[in-house]
């Protein structure tokens, strides 16, 4: 039994069938529960961790259809939908799988209440109130719901005392009497249900995850735990998809890789391409290259677990590419087309393997400040063109993410500087060339950041340096400090 | 152009710098700029890189590297054909499988009659050459006309000798 308080005083929240045998209600206070029967065993209720399995079998669930939805809070999270339209015939009609649902959850000891019906209300209303498990035709819905009780209807608590006062006992009595009553009387909840329930109106379910463009799904004889081996079945049900994409004119952007374990875990594995693709060997390659980076930190390793009995390979974004007729069209256009595609590619290869943020461009932003005049953006897509450079403002090769301070002697404190010491070395300035002065951007952060005189700096080595000074003597600071902020070739 | 460094090096030495790039006449926009978590990752990046032979020049930074990885990449970019740009500190002297070896140092750059820098200037030393004789040049890149050329022979090499404590060793396979 499990309790949870309810504006303070503890009270049962659920209660097993050995404690219901003992008359134990849902609902009532703990203190009660305890008068009732010896020996109970009570249980801090978790909704968090309700959830959290409930979200995970809901992922397991999608070996069966990628459309799966919980329950939502006002209908009792304590269910899944399964839209099998499509799906059932895969296990040979609707009886088949749900055997198969039976006898796989029964192997994880969760008793389960099935039923299957041409919408969503119907199926919650028999799956909880029919003993049997049912499979419903389409069309029937209003015999087969009138003899259930009002609770089968998905209703608020309140709506639900209402009508017990009125004497509604049986959906059938609400669905019998004219409805301009009930929608003066009622919220619209009352007549939206009933409507959901009999399919007059749509039911829109929110679905764990996207459904996808494209899917496919293979069941194996012998669970697999080799990383190859899911590597080969996901090329495998690639090659199955792309005559799809190819009819459709289309290529994948992203995909899914869905992994079921044999004790019911799911492991997914998303994959962002820079370009659609339809290559196979591609997409093979990058999943091997995601399932090897996973190996390495110990995070998320490929736990297989006793082997994974089922992979599903889905796309859940497309986009259109261009035919290209390779054989007919000769000379450069093809061959920049396959470079093209090719460093996509290699570009989706690195960043599988190294991390999102590993694989960068450049890019020109409008700003006076160095660290701020470009940034870093992800490699996929076209290179921003630059504009032009102004020969009299030098900028270094290397610049360094954070100016790094130096110690510097000048003869006059406005002056160039003559020795400095950056890194434990000292370096004697043979020629400075400047000062450019930059002013902070007020504009951004509000503060006044002081301004900046940055010099190009050779020492006796002929070493090129970017030093500034931070702060105009007198008028910003008394004592102005130097760094460096990057090195010329 | 791929240039593949771990992020310590970026670290040390400071990340490529776009404007700083386009003032060597060099575009930043043909760049990318791989960032890897350590040398290991750096390696296999660049031997990735060079099997698709896709980029025109691969280039990176690692500090370790011994004679067996580069005998690898040796092996990558001399059947892509495309030339690996190793830079290495100029301490290190462990045998490497690399068709050349240059000693980069910095020298004094050529000055207009303001004192402002013209031509930059380095000091090169092919330090080892498959099929070839090792020698010193000095090299200079005129910032107006975006053009690297050897400087006027009247350049005294002795005056940059002492450059050689930061010098990179480069080491170009392929």
């Amino acid at each position: 039994m499990l309790c949870a308080d309810v504006s303070g005083t503890p009270r049962v929240s659920a209660a097993n069938a050995a404690a219901a045998a003992d008359g134990i209600r849902i609902g009532e206070a703990l203190a009660d529960a305890r008068a009732k029967t010896e020996n109970l065993q009570v249980r801090a209720a978790d909704p968090a961790a309700d959830d959290a399995a409930l979200q995970r079998l809901a992922l397991w669930a999608t070996r069966y259809t990628p459309a799966v939805a919980t329950c939502d809070e006002k209908s009792g999270a304590d269910g899944l939908f399964l839209d099998i339209a499509g799906a059932a015939h895969l296990f040979g009609g609707e009886q088949k799988l749900l055997a198969d649902l039976t006898a796989r959850l029964a192997r994880f000891d969760l008793p389960a209440r099935l039923a299957v019906a041409a919408t969503a209300g119907a199926a919650w209303a028999l799956a909880r109130f029919q003993h049997a498990t049912t499979i419903l035709a389409a069309g029937q819905e209003c015999a087969a719901l009138a003899a259930l009780p009002i609770e089968a209807l998905r209703l608020s608590a309140e709506t639900r005392a209402t009508l017990r006062r009125l004497g509604f006992r049986r959906v059938g009595a609400l669905i019998d009497n004219p409805r301009a009553p009930f929608a003066a009387r009622f919220e619209r909840e009352l007549l939206r249900r009933i409507d959901q329930a009999l399919g007059r109106t749509a039911e829109p379910l929110t679905f764990i995850l996207p459904p996808p463009v494209y899917h496919s799904l293979r069941y194996l004889m012998e669970p697999v735990a080799a990383q190859e081996a899911v590597v080969a079945i996901a090329q495998r049900l690639m090659r199955d998809i792309v005559h799809a994409l190819t009819r459709d004119g289309v290529g994948a952007r992203t995909l899914r890789l869905a992994l079921y374990r044999v004790d019911g875990g799911t492991r997914t594995i998303d994959i962002a391409l820079s370009r659609p693709t339809r290559s196979v060997p591609h997409v093979a390659r990058l999943i091997a290259l995601k399932l090897e980076r996973g190996g390495e930190t110990s995070a998320e390793t490929l736990d297989a677990g006793f082997g994974f009995e089922a992979v599903g390979l889905a796309i859940t974004a497309t986009e259109r590419v261009d035919e290209t007729q390779a054989e007919l069209v000769d000379g450069g256009d093809a061959l920049g087309e396959r470079v093209e595609e090719r460093c996509a590619e290699l570009i989706d290869g690195l960043t599988q393997r190294l991390g999102p943020r590993s694989v960068q461009r450049l890019a020109p932003v409008e700003s006076h400040l160095p660290e701020r005049a470009e940034m870093a953006r992800a490699a996929g897509g076209e290179g921003v063109a630059w504009p032009m450079p102004d020969a009299t403002r030098p900028r270094p090769l290397l610049l360094f993410a954070r100016a790094e301070p130096a110690d510097v002697m000048a003869q006059v404190p406005e002056g160039p500087p003559r020795r400095f010491r950056w890194r434990g070395v000292l370096h004697a300035v043979a020629k400075a060339q400047g000062p450019e002065r930059i002013a902070a951007e007020w504009w951004r952060n509000g503060t006044e950041a002081p301004t900046r005189d940055y010099y190009l700096v050779e020492d006796d080595a002929g070493r090129r340096f970017w030093l500034f000074r931070e702060g105009l003597f007198a008028r910003e600071t008394a004592a102005p400090r130097w760094f460096v902020h990057g090195l010329f070739a | 152009m791929l240039f593949i460094a771990p992020s310590h090096a970026f670290a040390e030495h400071g990340r490529p710098h776009g404007h700083g790039l386009q003032c060597l006449g060099l575009d930043p926009a043909r760049l990318i700029l791989v960032e890897t978590k350590n040398e290991k990752q750096a390696l296999w990046a660049m031997e990735e890189a060079l099997r698709s032979a896709v980029p025109a020049a691969v280039g990176g930074a690692v500090a370790k590297l011994d004679l067996k990885a580069s005998q690898r990449l040796q092996l990558a970019a001399g059947e892509a054909g495309l030339p690996l740009l190793l830079l290495r500190p100029a301490t290190i002297e462990h045998a490497s499988a690399a068709a050349t070896r240059w000693r980069i140092g910095a020298a004094e750059a050529a000055r207009d009659r303001f004192g402002l820098i013209e031509r930059t200037r380095w000091n090169v030393r092919l330090e080892r050459c498959r099929n070839g004789r090792p020698g010193d040049w000095l090299v200079e890149f005129d910032h107006a006309a975006y053009r690297f050329s050897l400087a006027a022979a009247l350049a005294d090499p002795a005056l940059s000798r002492g450059a050689d404590a930061r010098s990179k060793r480069l080491r170009r396979a392929g």
